[in-house]
């Protein structure tokens, strides 16, 4: 069978020690890999390097024959559907169970029906409860259905990586998941399985030890009965349209861009009536004032998808982490349209179109800033908003030629 | 119940519109500056008193639930939070757009009413959305119940505001000792209105009260299940 | 803008309001109605019952 992973001679720095060192791996359509090794060994690190979420030092990553990642920075999207659950679970608070793990589907580009799986995790009556009413427990099952359905609902080898995917689960629950690792690989998908569990361990083909380095053939497991898994097409859930989503299903842009303009738009209100005695340039500048504010704020969900490595299970499986989109031209024209009638100015189409524009390339200006800061370990603490008064000389430039 | 009730209260307050738009006296062009503008009065006065007893609920809500850990009090904290939100924000747009009307600014910073209401209005957002953020726990209920109680701190502030300062926004129209200066055909309108919007925030109090009751309920189930499964 | 305008404007957001405010309760129950459901799938009948007793009653 093709390989589906290929780790080639791969060095991984986790702060400033070598974790991983001229490391070798392959994974095969067919085979489930089992991946052992103390704590602290690596085994994680290899699993993340997988799905390319880490820089690396030396070498190279491929799914397939596709090098998603190498060692001088360069990056593509694999051609495979990847189904990944990382010891975090990856999944936000505000999603609804059954609106997850069809979104996780999708990004195979296919749908299944989740209500067999989840009844077989004892969650069916939980499909419709948003994830943060979920015990632990119950969110690792998420989790783990998250990876495993994509390949379930596919007709193409998939590749899956899965860090400890029994941590958290009941007994009943792990042998549903031996059942399951069984069919996939079965049915030719690729799995990559970080994990101290012997029951897990017991599904595998072949045994990768971190510590000698070395992947060997072990008894074969036992074949589990298959499972049918209707499935069709599904369009793939972009990372803006999740976006879009969550900010109208959460209104965290209200919480900072919201506020930030309206806030600006009330002080400036506040000062009393000067706007008629200042200049075009002057007032032209006021007018766009609120919309920069409201941009200057960044994406709120680049913080938000922190939460439990959301944003990291984004990058590897959906290409990219969730952003507002187009709502930035929305608030944009909002604010600027709400400026002109504060400051009674007739509603000038040209001035909103500017407005509009200004919010969405500020905003999503300041997101790439604090997307640049995601790889820390600590982001929150890197303060990202000093950065933002570069973007003043711009927007007085921007206004001054508008008002030549 | 909660159904007719609410049905009671959208014809209500569609009928005080319509008397409102046609049938309430027109003001004179010396009183105001924008007469037309005037007819905002009629739901923007109710919206602000219904806010009133929304803000009223949301603070023995919220002391019910911290003081007697009563389920039933909690229910009211919801309701209230989710209806002070929709009056006060319907009070402060009207009263912004009538005031950009009427004064020629929307807002203005050293009026102690306006801006004590709109901190209210906000309390009410924050509350709203920050439960909903949030699993229902102890700790939720008591970091938004203490938020209720303490916010309607702001609510006499705004109800007395008129009298002890003088301030943009107009004085009471009516229950004053000299009879009030509103004449008898407005009085009328703003009355109906008044009732109508009463009736309309009870009507949505009492469904939103019976939603968390059968929720609570589901979740009590969600979890016997997750036990039996 | 003339006064008309300005009511227009002014009813207009507090009709918004208001359908904004009765679309919520209108979603919480269907979404009540799905957590009912994704249950009653499961279920077993005593608490069915007793589900089915609860929701009876109108809003």
């Amino acid at each position: 069978m093709a390989g589906l992973l290929t780790l080639n001679e791969v060095e991984v720095r986790r702060g400033m020690d070598v974790v991983l060192r001229n490391h070798h791996l392959t994974v095969a359509g067919g085979q489930c890999v089992a991946l052992v090794g103390a704590n602290g060994s690596g085994k994680s690190t290899v699993l993340e390097a997988a799905a390319g979420l880490l820089p690396l030092e030396k070498g190279s990553v491929l799914h397939g024959t596709t090098v998603i990642i190498d060692h001088e920075g360069r990056r593509r999207t694999g051609p495979l559907t990847l189904g990944l659950t990382l010891q975090k679970n990856g999944v936000l608070g505000s999603e609804v169970v059954e609106e997850h793990l069809q979104m996780a589907c999708s990004m195979g580009g296919t749908s299944t029906d989740a209500a067999p799986f989840l009844a077989a995790f004892n969650l069916k009556h939980r499909a419709k409860d948003l994830v943060a009413h979920l015990s632990q427990g119950q969110v690792r099952k998420i989790a783990v259905l998250s990876a495993l359905l994509p390949a379930f609902a596919s007709d193409e080898a998939c590749l899956l990586l899965l860090d400890e995917p029994s941590t958290g689960l009941d007994d009943d629950a792990v042998k549903v998941l031996c059942g399951w690792l069984s069919a996939l690989r079965q049915r030719g998908h690729g799995l990559l399985v970080a994990t101290h569990d012997q029951r897990l361990i017991e599904q595998a083909t072949h045994l990768h030890d971190l510590a000698r380095g070395a992947t060997e053939p072990c008894k074969a497991p036992t074949d589990h009965p298959d499972i049918t898994t209707p499935s069709a097409p599904s369009r793939r859930c972009s990372p803006a349209a999740f976006g879009v989503k969550t900010h109208l299903q959460t209104m965290l842009w209200l919480n900072t861009n919201g506020m930030a303009a309206l806030l600006t738009l009330g002080i400036l209100l506040a000062m009393g009536t000067f706007y008629p005695d200042l200049s075009p340039l002057q007032q032209l500048g006021f007018l766009l004032a609120p919309a920069f504010a409201a941009g200057l704020c960044g994406e709120p969900l680049v913080a938000a998808m922190r939460e439990e490595r959301a944003a990291s299970w984004w990058m590897a499986v959906g290409g990219g982490v969730p952003h507002a989109g187009w709502m930035p031209l929305m608030i944009g024209t909002v604010v600027t349209a709400g400026a002109s009638v504060g400051f009674e100015e007739p509603l000038n189409g040209l001035y909103v179109l500017v407005g509009a524009l200004l919010c969405f390339a500020v905003w999503h200006g300041v997101r790439f800033m604090q997307m640049a800061t995601v790889r820390l370990a600590r982001p929150h603490a890197a303060m990202v908003g000093l950065l933002t008064p570069v973007l003043i000389l711009p927007y007085a430039v921007l206004i001054d030629w508008l008002t030549r | 119940m909660a159904s007719a009730v609410l049905f009671a209260g959208f014809g209500g307050i569609g009928a005080s519109m319509l008397l409102a738009l046609l049938w309430a006296p027109s003001v004179s062009i010396d009183a105001f500056e924008s007469p037309a503008a005037q007819r905002i009065f009629y739901w923007h006065v109710p919206a602000a008193w219904a806010a009133f007893i929304a803000f009223g609920a949301l603070f023995i809500g919220s002391g019910g639930w911290l003081f007697k850990r009563s389920e039933r009090m909690w229910r009211l904290h919801v309701a209230g939070s989710e209806a002070g939100l929709a009056t006060g924000l319907m009070t402060v747009w009207s009263g912004c757009v009538w005031g950009a009307a009427e004064w020629g600014t929307p807002w203005d910073w050293t009026d102690v009413r306006l801006n004590t209401f709109g901190l209210l209005t906000l309390l009410a957002v924050y509350v709203v959305l920050g439960r909903n953020s949030q699993p229902d726990g102890v700790e939720t209920r008591d970091t938004f119940a203490a938020f209720g109680l303490y916010g309607f701190v702001l609510v006499p502030l705004t109800y007395i505001a008129t009298r002890i300062w003088t301030i943009r926004h107009p004085g009471p129209v009516v229950g004053t000792d000299d009879g009030g200066s509103i004449n008898s055909e407005m009085g009328l309108v703003l009355f109906f209105s008044a009732i109508s919007f009463t009736v309309l925030i009870v009507g949505h109090m009492m469904a939103s009260m019976r939603l968390t009751d059968l929720e609570q309920k589901l979740e009590r189930l969600q979890s016997q299940t997750d036990k039996v499964v | 803008m003339e006064g008309m305008g300005y009511l227009a404007v002014a009813y207009f957001g507090m009709l918004m309001a208001i359908a904004l405010w009765t679309y919520t309760v209108v979603r919480r129950s269907q979404r009540l109605e799905d957590r009912l459901a994704a249950l009653e799938s499961v279920s077993t009948p005593a608490s069915s019952q007793e589900v089915q007793n609860d929701m009876s009653g109108e809003l």
